[in-house]
C-alpha cells in the first residue's frame, strides 16, 4: 500500500491536530484530541518519509519535504517531545495552549524537513509566533511583558534571517538549504539569525527571560523546539565553522555560572539550556564526523532530559505554588516519584554513566580531544562539573530536600506523573542501549561510550564535584533576586531611549496626550477616593512581613493577549510578500 | 538538610565509591588503558582533582566575582526607572 508522502509527514498530523482542537473546543476537551494527533504524528516514524518532494507555490519551487537521517533524527525526537508534553499538561491545558503546542511542534518538524530556504523561513517564523502564544499562556502580567520582548527579539532575528536569505539567493546561492562555506554578508547574517535562536550569548537573554514565565506545561514545550531547531540548522548549514568552537565553549560556561546564581527554578534550567546547547554549537564548529554525530545525539538526549527537568520543576511549582528556590524545600517526601524522575534527568544532564547525557556528551568531549581542540576539551569538562553542581545538587538539595516547615504540597495528577515516568524511562533506556540512538546518527563514525576510561572519569568528576559542593555549601544558599543579563540593554537604556525618541518625534501632541491622560487618571483617583469615604484618609496598616509568597498562577488573569493582532500582522506581511512575488518582483 | 546530616547519609556511600574509583583508576594505569585527548587524561586521579578544583573554582567565581557585580533585587525591572530631571516619563501601559 502506498500513500501520498504528505501523510507520512508528522507536521501534517500536528497541524491537523491544532486545527481540530480549535474547531472542536466547545465539544471535546482539548488535550485528548491533541494527544491522539500527536500519537499519530509519532507513529508516522514507523514508516518515515523518504526522499525529496517538491511543489510549486506562487512561482516558488519549494522542496517542502526532504527526509534524510539528520532531519529524521530531529523529527523523531520532536514528535516524542510533543506527545510527552501534551500528556504532562493534559490536566491543565486549555484549547488555546494545546493548539499552540501542536502547531509549534508541527512548525519545528516542518522546519527540519524543509529543503529550501523559503519553506525553512516560513516555518521558522511560524515557530516563533506559536511559541509566543505558549509564553503568553503563562497568564501573568510578567508573562505578557516577557512575551512582548520575546516577540521583538525574534522579529529582529527573523528580519536578519530574511535579509540573509534574500542576499544569499540574489547573489546566486543555491535555493536548497545546504552547507554554506566561506564568508560574505549572507553567511554571517544567516549565522547570526540561527545563533539567536540557538541562544548564543549575548543573543540568549530572550530564553532565560521568557521560558520561566510560561505555564509549567508551556515551558516543557518551549525547552524542546526552538533552540534544537537552531542546532539542526547549524548542523545542516554551518558544519565545521571554526568560529563556533570558542562561542560554544563560552556558552557552556556562561550558562553554568549564571545558573549557580539563579533562584528561579525554571530560569536556572533555562541557563542550562544555554549551557547544553553550547556543547552542540562547539561540536558543530569542530566539524569532524564524530563531533557532528555528537551534536545530533546530544540534541536528541538533551530534548528528553531537559523536558523531564522542566517537568520536575513544573511539578514542584504546581504542587506548592512556589517557583523560587528560596521559598521551597522539604517536598521530596510528599512527591517522591516526581523527585526521583527529576533526579534521573539531573543525572542524565550531568553525564552520569547509564543515563542518556553520558552517551552523547562524552562523544563531543572525545571528539574535541581527538581533533586536538584541547582547551575546548578541558573547558567542556569544567562545564560538566558546573552542570552537576547546579542541576544535580543545588536545585534538588534546596528545592526538594532541605528541611523546611510549612511548604504546602498538593497531590500531583496521574497524567503528569505518567509523562515523567515515560521520559525518565527513555533517559535510562538510551543510556543503557546507546545503539538505539547511534544507529540513527547521520555520519559514519564508530564510538564506544562505555570504556573504562570514560566511565571512571565521569564518576570521579561527579563525586569530586559533590565534595566541592559539600565544602562550599553555605556559599550556595539561594537568596531572592536575580542577575542582570544582556536583556538589561533593551529593558533599560534602549527602552528609555526609545521612549525619549518617541516623545521627541511625536512632539507636542504626544506630550499633550500624555498630560491629558495623567490628568484624567488623577481626576479618576480623586473621584474614587471621594467615593470611598469623605473622611480623612485611613491610616494604612503597616505591611505584614511576607510569610508565604504569592502562589503561582493565581494572579488575576486580566490582560488580553494580542494574538489576533499578531496573526493579522503576520498575515499582512505574508500577503505583501506573496503579492510582490506574483506581481513579478 | 544540613551538612552534617548530608555527610552521615551520603558519607559511607561516597567513601566506598571513592575507594573503588581509586582502585579502578590505578587498575587502568596498570593494564595500560587507552587514553585520548589531552596529556592530562593519563594522569592518575586527574578527574577527581579536576572535578574538585573546577567545582570550587566555579562556585567561588560565580558567588564572589559575578554575583557582587550583577545581582539585583527581584523588583529591579518592575519598579519604574527614575526619570532624569526634565524628562517626561513614558507611560507604562
Amino acid at each position: 500500500m502506498s500513500w501520498h508522502p504528505v501523510f507520512s509527514h508528522p507536521s501534517l498530523w500536528l497541524f491537523a491536530g491544532g486545527l481540530a482542537v480549535l474547531l472542536l473546543r466547545r465539544r471535546l476537551p482539548a488535550p485528548p484530541v491533541g494527544i491522539a494527533f500527536a500519537a499519530v504524528a509519532l507513529l508516522t516514524h514507523l514508516r518515515p518519509p523518504a526522499g525529496v518532494h517538491r511543489a510549486t507555490v506562487a512561482g516558488f519551487d519549494l522542496l517542502w519535504l526532504r527526509a534524510d537521517s539528520l532531519s529524521l533524527l530531529f523529527a523523531l525526537v520532536f514528535s516524542l517531545a510533543a506527545l510527552l508534553g501534551l500528556l504532562y499538561g493534559a490536566h491543565r491545558m486549555g484549547s488555546r495552549e494545546t493548539a499552540a503546542a501542536l502547531l509549534y511542534a508541527g512548525s519545528a518538524i516542518a522546519t527540519v524537513f524543509a529543503g529550501d530556504w523559503i519553506t525553512f523561513f516560513v516555518f521558522w517564523e511560524a515557530m516563533a509566533l506559536t511559541s509566543l502564544v505558549l509564553v503568553w499562556e503563562g497568564g501573568t502580567g510578567a508573562a505578557r511583558a516577557a512575551g512582548m520582548r520575546y516577540l521583538l527579539v525574534h522579529a529582529a532575528g527573523g528580519a536578519l534571517l530574511f535579509l540573509g536569505i534574500v542576499l544569499h539567493l540574489s547573489s546566486g546561492g543555491s535555493a536548497a538549504v545546504t552547507a554554506l562555506t566561506g564568508g560574505g554578508p549572507p553567511f554571517w547574517l544567516l549565522l547570526t539569525a540561527v545563533a539567536l535562536n540557538a541562544a548564543v550569548p549575548p543573543l540568549h537573554a530572550w530564553l532565560t527571560d521568557s521560558y520561566p514565565e510560561a505555564s509549567p506545561s508551556g515551558s516543557v514545550f518551549l525547552s524542546a523546539f526552538t533552540t534544537k531547531t537552531a542546532v539542526y540548522a547549524l548542523l545542516r548549514v554551518f558544519p565545521g565553522t571554526e568560529a563556533l568552537v570558542p562561542l560554544g565553549v563560552a556558552m557552556t560556561l556562561y550558562g553554568v555560572v549564571f545558573a549557580l546564581l539563579e533562584n528561579d527554578l525554571r530560569r536556572l534550567l533555562g541557563y542550562h539550556i544555554v549551557s547544553q546547547v553550547g556543547y552542540m554549537v562547539a561540536a558543530v564548529g569542530i566539524g569532524t564526523p564524530l563531533a557532528l554525530n555528537g551534536a545530533g545525539a546530544h540534541a536528541f538526549s538533551h530534548i528528553l532530559y531537559k523536558a523531564l527537568l522542566f517537568m520536575g520543576a513544573g511539578a514542584a511549582i504546581e504542587a506548592t505554588g512556589r517557583r523560587k528556590l528560596s521559598d521551597l524545600g522539604a517536598v521530596a517526601g510528599r512527591m517522591p516519584f516526581a523527585v526521583a524522575m527529576y533526579l534521573v534527568a539531573a543525572l542524565s544532564i550531568s553525564g552520569a554513566p547509564a543515563f542518556n547525557g553520558f552517551i552523547s556528551k562524552s562523544m563531543i568531549v572525545s571528539a574535541a580531544g581527538e581533533s586536538h581542540h584541547l582547551t575546548a576539551e578541558l573547558l567542556l569538562t569544567l562545564a560538566a562539573v558546573g552542570t552537576f553542581l547546579s542541576v544535580g545538587l543545588k536545585l534538588p538539595v534546596f528545592a526538594f530536600f532541605r528541611a523546611r516547615k510549612g511548604v504546602p504540597v498538593k497531590q500531583l495528577p496521574r497524567n503528569l506523573l505518567a509523562a515523567m515516568g515515560i521520559a525518565g524511562g527513555l533517559c535510562f533506556l538510551y543510556g543503557i542501549y546507546p545503539d538505539l540512538l547511534y544507529r540513527r546518527l547521520p555520519e559514519a563514525a564508530a564510538y564506544q561510550p562505555f570504556t573504562l576510561d570514560h566511565t571512571v572519569s565521569a564518576v570521579q568528576l561527579l563525586l569530586a564535584a559533590g565534595i566541592a559542593f559539600w565544602l562550599l555549601f553555605p556559599l550556595l544558599e539561594p537568596s531572592p533576586g536575580s542577575s542582570l543579563d544582556t536583556d538589561w540593554f533593551y529593558r533599560r537604556p534602549l527602552r528609555r531611549a526609545g521612549a525619549a525618541a518617541l516623545s521627541g518625534l511625536a512632539g507636542a501632541p504626544a506630550i499633550a496626550a500624555l498630560l491629558r491622560r495623567q490628568l484624567v487618571a488623577a481626576a479618576f483617583r480623586a473621584v474614587r477616593r471621594a467615593a470611598a469615604g469623605s473622611g480623612p484618609p485611613e491610616k494604612t496598616a503597616p505591611e505584614e512581613p511576607r510569610e508565604a509568597p504569592e502562589p503561582y498562577g493565581t494572579e488575576a488573569f486580566s490582560f488580553r493577549r494580542p494574538i489576533g493582532r499578531t496573526i493579522l500582522f503576520a498575515a499582512l506581511a505574508a500577503a505583501l510578500l506573496l503579492g510582490w512575488r506574483l506581481s513579478g518582483g | 538538610m544540613n551538612r552534617r546530616r548530608a555527610l552521615r547519609v551520603f558519607g559511607p556511600a561516597l567513601a566506598l565509591s571513592a575507594f573503588f574509583l581509586v582502585g579502578l583508576d590505578l587498575l587502568g594505569l596498570f593494564i595500560g588503558a587507552e587514553h585520548h585527548g589531552g596529556f592530562w587524561n593519563s594522569v592518575p586521579l586527574w578527574d577527581a582533582g579536576f572535578g574538585f578544583a573546577g567545582g570550587a573554582l566555579l562556585i567561588l567565581a560565580a558567588k564572589r566575582l559575578v554575583k557582587p557585580a550583577l545581582h539585583r533585587p527581584e523588583d529591579y525591572y518592575t519598579e519604574p526607572p527614575p526619570a532624569p530631571e526634565g524628562e517626561i516619563p513614558f507611560p507604562d501601559r
